[in-house]
């Protein structure tokens, strides 16, 4: 790099503000430590801090820019952001940020950004924004994993959708909150992530959807063992034939009946060790520590991994395994639960754990299939008091933030329903119809369809309504959903 | 001791003592050259020599991040340097501030001290 430049005062401005950012610091301070927990070479945390530091700069220049003036609209804001190279999208997580930094405020009209305004904060008062966290997520964390994947020194556990931290290990970093989907969600920059450049769609109740379809599994032996369709199996044996991946992350059934694990796939035969819905929590993202060597990788997940997925790559902070994962196939979500609740359901239907050959939920109610060919049911709304808390903070059933997602919602029996949500979902379907694997038709053919699909998001939406306002009631914290 | 010694080092170095180099952060090093110097030499114990325990390996962390920073933002890595020096090694301190002047003299100016 050129060293002849004639040293700024604006350019030195920017590095003095971004290298007191508490990230950066906690990953400059702690860089032994990391580097002897194994997970992130010496020139991994290198990468990550430089990561950081110029994502800083930036969000400096954007607040100079304001400061400059005090008050500017937003679409002077996005003219700014044209010239300085900003895409709307990291815009708005620069706007979003310096809001919770207090150095700006932003003035918004039914959920959109009008203008934004300088505090008489100065930079040197910003205090870390980024805390663990366990700190807040108790009511609410969606058990996703992904914090225990990517932490430096490897001191959180995600275990039966309870989150725990190892205080005496844990170095504040803060990247962690970074990337949770629950810490705080701007839903508008993953909805625009998702898309990329495609316009946005009418109807956001189920996010961008490009293309829906009906459809299962060619291969009769894999449709024994499969949910419904078998449709994300089929993807997935497609994505490894094809040489798309060489990992997936997903879950696999424990040795423990019906307790899921967290399973880093490798090949198209792992694929059917995989299939089949498990209705226990399974904090599936903690494989991204183990990402490792592999380059090309799928993730198959519930709705709160899409998010943390996606917002990972708003947020990415320099993590070599986020930016390996390639496809996310996403599974529709009304609620999880926890491994004792799948034991009581067991109990209310009167079946031995050991017993049951499969679970499936459809029409309101919950299905055992038991090894001796009996089928048990309940009405879902008897169990769900049962199902996590902490899941009723969310309101995204169809995991709108998946490159493809996909549920036996909307189709009939032994069909699953695929919403393609952008090119790379659609790269996969394709591929994996011409090759014969899947069979597909249009959404709009079967039913009961897309009507149904809207009418459970709806559900799912007004429960996490609910529970919003139950939570600004009893006074604690909630998910930092943005519009 | 060097000036006990009536010894001659370069005239633009300015001293600034901290009583241990553990508390110089990466900020003061930008801060510093923000503020108009050319470079920033960081001069501690020799390590497995500190009275707290470990402050000049921290000060090495940091000096090393700072001349990440410096060399991103395009001035140059060798504005921030660490060196490790006992207080009596009167010989040692001027060949290292001999050394770093020699450095600073390589790269441009900064003007940021005429404003």
């Amino acid at each position: 790099m050129a060293t002849t430049g004639k040293i700024s005062k604006d350019v030195m401005d920017e590095a003095l503000y971004a290298v007191q950012d508490f990230r950066i610091r906690c990953l400059v301070d702690a860089k032994n430590e990391i580097v002897e927990t194994g997970r992130y070479s010496a020139a991994d945390v290198d990468a990550m801090v430089l990561a950081l530091f110029d994502e800083e700069r930036e969000k400096y220049r954007l607040y100079r820019h304001v400061r400059a003036s005090g008050s500017v609209p937003y679409e002077a804001l996005v003219a700014y952001g044209g010239q300085a190279g900003l895409t709307p999208f990291t815009l708005l997580k620069h706007l979003y940020e310096l809001a919770r930094e207090h150095l700006l405020e932003l003035e918004e009209e039914e959920g959109a950004i009008t203008a934004a305004r300088v505090t008489p904060r100065e930079t040197r008062e910003v205090k870390s924004v980024y805390v663990p966290v366990t700190e807040f997520s108790t009511p609410f964390c969606a058990g996703c994993g992904l914090c225990q994947g990517i932490c430096p020194v490897d001191c959180l556990t995600v275990q039966n959708g309870v989150l725990s931290i190892d205080e005496e290990q844990c170095i504040h970093c803060g990247l962690c909150f970074s990337v949770c989907p629950r810490s705080f969600l701007p839903k508008q920059i993953v909805n625009w992530a998702v898309q990329m450049d495609v316009a946005l769609p009418d109807d956001l109740s189920i996010g961008p959807v490009q293309e829906a379809y009906s459809g299962r599994v060619t291969d009769a032996a894999l449709r024994e063992v499969v949910q419904d369709g078998g449709v994300v199996s089929g993807l997935l044996v497609h994505a490894f034939q094809a040489g798309l991946i060489d990992a997936a992350l997903g879950a696999k059934m424990s040795s423990t009946p019906w307790l899921p694990e967290p399973f880093l796939m490798t090949s198209a035969e792992d694929v059917r060790l995989a299939a089949g819905t498990k209705y226990a929590n399974n904090p599936t993202l903690q494989l991204v520590s183990e990402i490792g060597e592999y380059e090309h990788v799928a993730a198959v997940g519930t709705p709160c991994m899409m998010q943390a997925l996606r917002k990972a790559t708003a947020y990415p902070a320099g993590i070599p395994a986020l930016a390996k994962i390639q496809y996310r196939i996403g599974i529709f979500c009304m609620e999880s639960f926890s491994y004792d609740s799948i034991l009581e359901i067991a109990r209310v239907l009167e079946t031995e754990i050991t017993a049951i050959k499969k679970m499936d939920i459809n029409k309101g109610k919950f299905f055992v299939h038991t090894t001796s060919g009996e089928t048990k049911e309940v009405p879902i709304k008897e169990i769900t008091h049962l199902a996590r808390h902490e899941c009723h903070f969310c309101y995204d059933l169809t995991s709108e933030n998946a490159d493809v997602s996909v549920g036996s919602i909307g189709s009939p029996s032994g069909w699953s329903t695929i919403l393609v949500r952008n090119a790379r979902g659609k790269e996969l379907l394709d591929g994996a119809v011409a090759a014969g694997i899947l069979e597909v038709k249009p959404l709009a053919e079967v039913k009961p369809g897309m009507f149904l699909v809207k009418k459970i998001a709806g559900f799912k939406n007004k429960g996490y309504q609910r529970a919003k306002t139950k939570a600004l009631e009893e006074d604690h914290a909630i998910p930092g959903y943005y519009p | 001791m060097t000036g006990t010694s009536r010894r001659q080092y370069p005239s633009e170095i300015r001293l600034i003592r901290v009583k241990c180099t553990g508390r110089v952060d990466v900020k003061d090093i930008i801060q510093a050259i923000r503020e108009g110097a050319d470079g920033v030499m960081v001069i501690g114990c020799h390590p497995g020599e500190c009275d707290f325990g470990h402050g000049s390996d921290v000060a090495k962390t940091h000096v090393e991040f700072a001349r990440q920073v410096l060399e991103r933002i395009g001035y140059g890595r060798d504005r921030a340097q660490m060196y490790f020096c006992a207080a009596a090694e009167v010989d040692r301190f001027v060949t290292i501030v001999n050394e770093m002047a020699q450095k600073i003299g390589k790269l441009p100016p900064n003007d940021l001290k005429y404003e």
